[in-house]
């Protein structure tokens, strides 16, 4: 109940106040909302799976985003930023998925 | 008998899940102790106590009981989960029913598991009674394997729904029921149905299963399930708020009366009657009577027990008596349990509500806001700023060849335009000159009404003496002068006019000329009006015929006769 409460006055606050984003985040934001997205589901599926743990929630969704957007940061040092983003969205998608279909069979056994 | 229980277990269903869960509540104040608390822990307790009797009752019964058990149980927890709970409890019942019948039959196999079995047959028609079989194999099994597990799951599981499953599968003993009814001890009767039925399950299942085995069980297990059972029970009763409590500790001795008098009483006739197995059991084993006695002397709980089920009370005598006193330490343990998983959920939900729930709530909102502002930020401005190089470098290049492109685009419009355009001029002159030309042929054809400087010539005959060939050398006289455009009285003169005699006089183009001969003529007017007068010309022609010539040279002269315009029959235009 917390978290669909603040996710959406999250997104409330995104839409009401339009913040600027720095120039030196704007590569790495799109790939931390991804990440964190995976953290959200993956979230979504351990408290289905009655073994979700804040503890485990918090870490996994700090360090998912932390290590996207050192990826990303890492790539355009190296001159393959474009790719290895590319590779973290699929591999994020694909955790997304994943974690989608868990989540979708608990709530519809199908 | 068969209707007893079958009647009886219907109403239970209804009250079966609150007494229990209260009862359960009960169960938590006395593992209270242990753990003192809400009402959530209390419902642990419950669960735990329920599986506790079960387990009792199944071990007692016979080892493959127990273990045909375990399934049901896990089978029930599913489905409890997800159905709601009246519903859910029948389902449950059902499913576990049949677990519990293939148990007895199995372990039984003797006249009274036929018996059984045929209870559980009847009660499979109605909803109760299967229901109350069901539960009550169920409950046993369940308990009895799975109950330290389910305790743990329970804890484990933040399922608040987990209590009331436990609960009501419990309540699931329709079987008790009957007993209740009997004792008519309020809600203890209600709550004892539960136990009951776990009891009654149990007491079929050992009986079924062999009691030869069980009664060695029943005392080895004995001290464990009869403390736990005794928990359970006692748990139970704690709903009934009756014996079950009393069946734990101290109160046992006083309430294992009640129990036992009510189930005694019922438990005898209603386990006789409802559940085969139990009679049968009985009958065969005296052993069970006698621990059923035993069972209702020395513990409340084992009372329960054996009142709750005919073959119950015979279990509850064989672990019932040497349990009894066990029972109590049970019980304890079993409340401590309780009151730990009731610990362990509390912690559950404190650290719900900690910080760190508190941490996720702000994470997820931090999400929730970078998408909003990354979805904003991405559909408001074209991004080009945070582009990388090699980004940049190819939107470049994109660009310059669109650029390229573009140009090149624009040069062949405007080559196509000034072509255009010059055509168009082209076409507009021919266009003029061809209207021009026509309107020149036109008027020269006599197609076209014409108007200009000429002469209007009037011929007068008063003696009819002109004749068409001097109209037509006037028409050519006048050609010959320069005339553009001729009108012979009211018909227009082109190439194939013709001059004819008619028998008015003379006709032009078919048409009767009247005197005097008006005919008009565009052209100059000075050479025409010389022409006109020139010796032997038109006007001598009119004076030797008696007539007059006049001609009047005029700046305007309106010509509107027009021929019709014939288009060729032969002739083709050459190009």
């Amino acid at each position: 109940m917390i978290p669909a409460l603040a996710l959406v006055a999250g997104v409330a606050l995104g839409l009401v106040f339009e913040p600027v984003v720095p120039l030196w985040l704007q590569p790495y934001l799109p790939i931390a909302v991804v990440a964190a997205l995976d953290a959200m589901f993956g979230g979504i599926r351990a408290r289905l799976d009655g073994i979700f743990d804040a503890k485990v929630f918090v870490v996994s969704f700090v360090s998912n985003v932390l290590v996207a957007a050192l990826i990303v940061f890492l790539g355009d040092k190296l001159g393959v930023g474009a790719q290895l983003s590319t590779g973290v969205v699929v591999v994020l998608g694909i955790r997304i998925f994943g974690n989608a279909a868990a989540i979708r069979r608990h709530l519809f056994r199908a | 008998m068969s209707r007893d229980v079958e009647s009886h277990p219907r109403p239970e269903d209804e009250t079966r899940d609150r007494p229990e869960t209260t009862s359960l509540s009960e169960a938590a104040g006395r593992g209270a102790t242990a753990a003192p608390e809400s009402s959530s822990a209390a419902a642990e307790t419950t669960h735990s106590a329920s599986a506790g009797p079960a387990v009792g009752v199944g071990e007692s019964g016979a080892g493959s009981a127990v273990w045909a058990a375990p399934e049901p149980a896990g089978e029930s927890w599913a489905p409890s989960r997800d159905e709601s709970e009246g519903e859910s409890a029948v389902g449950r019942a059902e499913e576990s029913g049949v677990g519990p019948a293939g148990g007895v039959v199995e372990s039984g196999v003797r006249s009274e598991v036929g018996s059984a079995v045929e209870p559980g047959g009847e009660s499979g028609d109605e909803t109760g009674g299967e229901s109350a079989v069901g539960p009550a194999e169920q409950s046993l099994p369940g308990p009895a394997t799975a109950r330290g597990a389910q305790a743990e799951w329970e804890d484990e599981d933040e399922w608040e729904d987990e209590a009331e499953w436990e609960g009501r599968e419990f309540g699931g003993g329709g079987l008790l029921p009957p007993v209740a009814a009997h004792h008519a001890d309020l809600r203890s009767a209600a709550l004892s149905a539960p136990t009951a039925l776990g009891g009654t399950a149990p007491a079929g299942v050992g009986s079924a299963g062999s009691w030869s085995a069980a009664p060695g069980r029943s005392d080895e297990d004995g001290l464990d399930r009869a403390g736990e059972g005794g928990g359970d029970r006692v748990g139970e009763g704690g709903e009934g708020g009756e014996g079950g409590q009393g069946g734990q500790g101290g109160d046992r001795g006083d309430r294992g009366d009640s129990g036992e008098r009510v189930d005694a009483g019922d438990v005898g006739d209603s386990g006789e009657r409802v559940d085969a197995g139990e009679a049968g059991e009985r009958g065969e084993t005296d052993e069970g009577g006698e621990r059923g006695g035993h069972g209702g002397e020395g513990d409340g709980a084992v009372d329960l027990r054996g009142d709750v089920e005919g073959g119950g009370a015979g279990r509850g005598a064989a672990g019932g008596g040497g349990d009894a006193s066990d029972g109590g330490g049970a019980d304890e343990a079993d409340g401590a349990e309780a009151g730990e998983s009731g610990a362990g959920r509390r912690r559950v939900l404190r650290w719900s509500r900690s910080p760190a729930a508190i941490l996720v709530g702000v994470l997820i909102g931090l999400l929730g806001f970078g998408l909003a502002v990354q979805v904003r930020s991405n559909t408001s401005t074209s991004g080009l700023p945070a582009a990388r190089q090699e980004d940049l470098v190819r939107i470049l290049d994109d660009l310059s060849s669109r650029e390229d492109r573009l140009r090149r685009q624009i040069a062949e419009l405007e080559a196509a335009r000034a072509r255009l355009s010059s055509a168009g001029d082209t076409s507009s002159t021919a266009l003029q000159e061809a209207r021009t030309r026509s309107e020149a042929l036109g008027i020269l054809a006599g197609t076209v009404a014409a108007r200009g400087p000429g002469v209007v010539l009037t011929i007068t005959d008063p003696d009819h003496r002109l004749a068409a060939e001097d109209l037509l050398d006037t028409v050519e006289e006048l050609r010959a002068a320069g005339a553009e455009a001729i009108q012979v009285g009211g018909v227009r003169i082109g190439l194939d006019s013709s001059f004819t005699a008619a028998d008015t006089g003379i006709a032009v183009d078919g048409v009767a000329v009247t005197v005097p001969y008006t005919i008009l003529a565009i052209g100059d007017p000075p050479t025409l009006a010389t022409a006109m007068g020139i010796p032997g010309g038109v006007a001598d022609t009119a004076k030797r015929a008696g007539g007059e010539a006049r001609t009047e040279e005029r700046q305007q002269v309106v010509i509107h006769a027009l021929r019709p315009v014939k288009s060729p029959h032969y002739s083709r235009p050459t190009n």
